[in-house]
């Protein structure tokens, strides 16, 4: 575990010291005071916008993150030959892979828990409220999203250089969030082969929709049953597990090359 | 002596069987020997290095590092490794990527703190411990990442042209470095295109062509008196000398 | 790379981000008009040119499309977060129903104080599309009727007339509440300019302009009658009929001034009478699920 947390170290440092989060969060709070400053026709105590806008921006930073932080991770290694001396350390591959993506899965979610600070605050300081086991479970749900996402881009990025692997990245994981929710709808309209292809697609891609509890916050709808949630959370983390295992495969036998492979 | 290294029938085939990098070879390096690994460009000489660290896979043949296949983690236990032309995390300071490393080997905290002080006396980089590594020289690049290999105190010090790209001062302290690690008492494999640094340090030679070991034995019996170690790699190899050469 | 080099990327990737998640999240709500309609819907009108926002620098036509964006997220605020139902192939897997846990669905309204949720998105929909008359006229509807804002309500309508000054379906709004909050006087000249401006924007044949024609006639006759001026009561009545032939209590009315007397029903009780029908919230949604 130590090797781990070592490869997961080196990340938080490097994300800590690029200041990327720092950019983000400068831009959240931006965006948020323009949102709460402007005017609705001269009424107050709105705060579910504030919420919406907020939350809306904290899922797009943190996929925008999850996405650029995760995919970049192994190519950066392999490409500035920083990998050689890690691998030539008793460091396994899947030690070094799980260190990368707990490394930048655990920054993703801490700037995330920023963002969601940063939110709450402001609907709090315009006197609304915020259910706070709600918006826990919104977080922890959220969090589990963003694992999947981390794990979706390094399963990418083993075998892809980062822009490739963050492309691929965005693909799959905006389909699998907008589109494969209302595939039971566009199917209504649709027969035969394509209904059939549909269908694989809904069956096999990951639903990335079930760790949205946005809804349930900004409209106060309330906890959900930990029954559910305690499901979707496995879900997660079963889906997480399977792409860390996909990346794996991948990279266990990867032969590098940095040029002077024959030297 | 025992082994450091053993190496039997080992064959590297990249691009599905178009290039044949290593072609069944055999090696042995005895534990305490600073071992040359000599050879022209595209010999295989990075190969055999890679398929010791287990970056690639060898298509065939075994390699052995003190008896372990290299193909576990824990053959890697024992060995420092410096890449050709080493890059390393230039956000972190030189004390930083030190203690990171000394956590790969599960090094414990007091026992670091002092092993680095070691190392970094060792590389002579004590002054620049603390500053980013990105405000680093070329030089100091060098031995920063020489000092994360040495972490451990190695018993097998596997570095690839280790002197490429320095000035002369400093392929003398890397000289230096390597002479104290073999009064030490450990085993140094090195690859080099600088046959007068090999021929100033190296008590075994192997000279590698093609991914076949051409010749290979201790540097005294192999190189004959009065001649110099150019000479014989290039007979080695077959180039036949120059006008030029015979001028010399 | 340093931290001032990545502002633009930045900045470009989050504005990129925004504009697509919001395209994503029209793609699921379209095709559909909101569903809450006080009158039926009139078309978007066009930008004029001139006057250049910050928006419309930035988003160019495209705030068009996200202004409607955002009087549909409106309009699901109103139903308190939850969209269209939609029909389904297939309606009981694992992952339906537990989305159907984590999002809510359902059929609720907000009502009074706590439409002030919905007015966000309007102001953000009359900020994008200054043209957007449903906005207008919806704002000044929650503000007037919901949460009993009067003043708020005429201030936003002032606001769309600034914006769109040959609407009539503005003044016809304006009139409805200037009456609700007692301002006749102000009421009779809204609904007298909206008589002079219709049809502005709307085509003659179409459904919304015909009811404000009807609506404007009716309540122009309404107050010539109020101030004794029945010929030009009769004159609106006339078109009125010619119009909508089957206004059979309006025949009755027009007769009895035509004839010199004084209809029963006095023309201010069915004024007031009249803008409070016509003020009542009709949800598509309750149709399409009694449908379903």
């Amino acid at each position: 575990m130590t090797r781990i947390l070592t490869i997961a170290w080196i990340v938080w440092l490097k994300m800590l010291r690029k200041k990327d989060i720092y950019v983000l969060l400068i831009l959240l709070g931006a965006f948020l005071i323009i949102i709460i400053s402007l005017n609705v026709f001269g009424l107050g105590g709105m705060v579910n916008y504030v919420k919406d806008a907020g939350l809306l921006m904290a899922w797009i930073f943190g996929w925008m993150m999850a996405v650029n932080v995760s995919s970049r991770e192994i190519p950066e290694e392999e490409t500035r030959g920083t990998i050689f001396p890690l691998l030539a350390k008793p460091l396994t591959r899947f030690e070094f892979l799980f260190g990368k993506l707990l490394g930048s899965w655990s920054i993703v979610i801490s700037a995330t828990l920023l963002f969601y600070i940063m939110v709450v605050g402001i609907v709090l300081m315009r006197g609304g409220s915020c259910d706070l086991i709600t918006t826990m479970q919104g977080y922890v749900l959220h969090c589990m999203a963003l694992a999947v996402i981390c794990a979706i881009s390094m399963a990418f990025s083993t075998r892809m250089n980062q822009d490739a692997a963050a492309s691929m990245t965005y693909v799959f994981t905006v389909t699998a969030f907008f589109l494969v929710r209302r595939i039971p709808v566009l199917m209504f309209y649709t027969e035969g082969l394509r209904a059939n292809i549909m269908m694989i697609i809904y069956n096999l891609m990951p639903h990335l929709e079930l760790f949205d509890m946005r809804k349930r916050i900004i409209h106060d709808y309330g906890p959900l049953d930990f029954k559910t949630f305690a499901a979707v959370l496995t879900y997660g983390a079963l889906l997480s597990f399977l792409f860390l295992i996909l990346s794996f495969l991948a990279y266990r036998k990867k032969h590098f090359s940095r040029g002077n492979m024959l030297g | 002596m025992s082994s450091a290294i053993e190496i039997y029938n080992l064959t590297v085939v990249f691009e599905q069987g178009k290039i044949k990098a290593l072609d069944n070879l055999d090696l042995v390096v005895g534990e305490g020997q600073v071992f040359g690994f000599l050879g022209p460009n595209g010999a295989g000489k990075t190969t055999v290095m890679h398929v010791l660290l287990n970056f690639i896979t060898a298509t065939s043949g075994e390699a052995r590092i003190f008896g372990s296949n290299v193909k576990h983690s824990i053959a890697r236990q024992r060995i420092g490794y410096l890449p050709e032309h080493p890059d390393t995390y230039r956000f972190l300071t030189g004390r930083e990527l030190l203690t990171m490393a000394g956590h790969l080997f599960l090094i414990r905290r007091k026992a670091l703190r002092a092993r680095i002080d070691e190392v970094l006396e060792q590389t002579g980089i004590e002054d620049a411990a603390n500053r980013k590594i990105a405000t680093y020289s070329r030089g100091m690049m060098q031995r920063i990442c020489l000092a994360q290999a040495l972490i451990n105190d190695p018993d097998l010090i596997i570095l690839d042209e280790p002197t490429s790209g320095l000035d002369p001062i400093g392929r003398m302290d890397i000289r230096t470095i390597i002479t104290n690690l073999k009064n030490k008492g450990k085993t140094v494999f090195f690859s080099s295109h600088e046959l007068s640094e090999v021929e100033l340090v190296c008590d075994h030679l192997a000279i590698l062509n093609k991914g076949r070991i051409v010749t290979e034995g201790p540097a005294l019996e192999l190189v004959a008196p009065g001649e110099s170690l150019e000479k014989y790699f290039m007979r080695a190899l077959g180039v036949l000398p120059t006008n030029l050469d015979i001028a010399r | 790379m340093t931290l001032s080099s990545k502002w633009p990327w930045f900045s470009i990737v989050t504005i990129t981000g925004v504009l697509f998640s919001l395209s994503c999240h029209l793609g699921t709500v379209l095709p559909e008009n909101p569903t809450w309609t006080i009158t039926t819907s009139a078309g978007t009108s066009h930008t004029q040119a001139g006057q250049q926002s910050i928006t419309d620098v930035i988003l160019g036509s495209s705030q068009i499309a996200i202004g409607q964006h955002f009087m549909e997220v409106a309009d699901t605020y109103f139903h308190r977060g939850i969209e269209h139902f939609r029909s389904q192939k297939f309606q009981n897997t694992i992952f339906q129903r537990v989305l159907e846990k984590v999002s809510p669905t359902g059929h609720s309204h907000l009502a009074g104080s706590q439409i002030k949720e919905v007015m966000a998105w309007l102001a953000f929909a009359i900020r994008l599309n200054p043209h957007d008359l449903e906005a207008y006229i919806l704002a000044g509807f929650w503000l007037a009727d919901e949460m009993k804002l009067l003043d708020a309500a005429i201030d936003v309508l002032k606001q769309g007339e600034k914006n769109n000054p040959s609407s009539f379906r503005i003044q016809l709004e304006m009139g409805r509440i200037y009456i609700q909050n007692g301002k006749v006087k102000a009421a009779e000249e809204a609904f007298r300019t909206g008589l002079s401006l219709w049809p502005s924007e709307c085509p003659t044949d179409t459904m919304e302009a015909r009811r404000g024609i009807n609506s404007l006639l009716l309540y122009n006759g309404l107050f010539h009658e109020i101030n004794n001026r029945n010929n030009e009561a009769i004159n609106c009545y006339r078109r009125l009929l010619a119009m909508s032939p089957d206004e059979s209590t309006l025949h009755d009315r027009l007769e009895m001034l035509e004839k010199g007397k004084q209809p029963s029903v006095l023309a201010s009780s069915i004024l007031n009478d009249t803008v409070i029908q016509s003020r009542q919230v009709t949800c598509d949604r309750d149709h399409e699920e009694n449908k379903n």
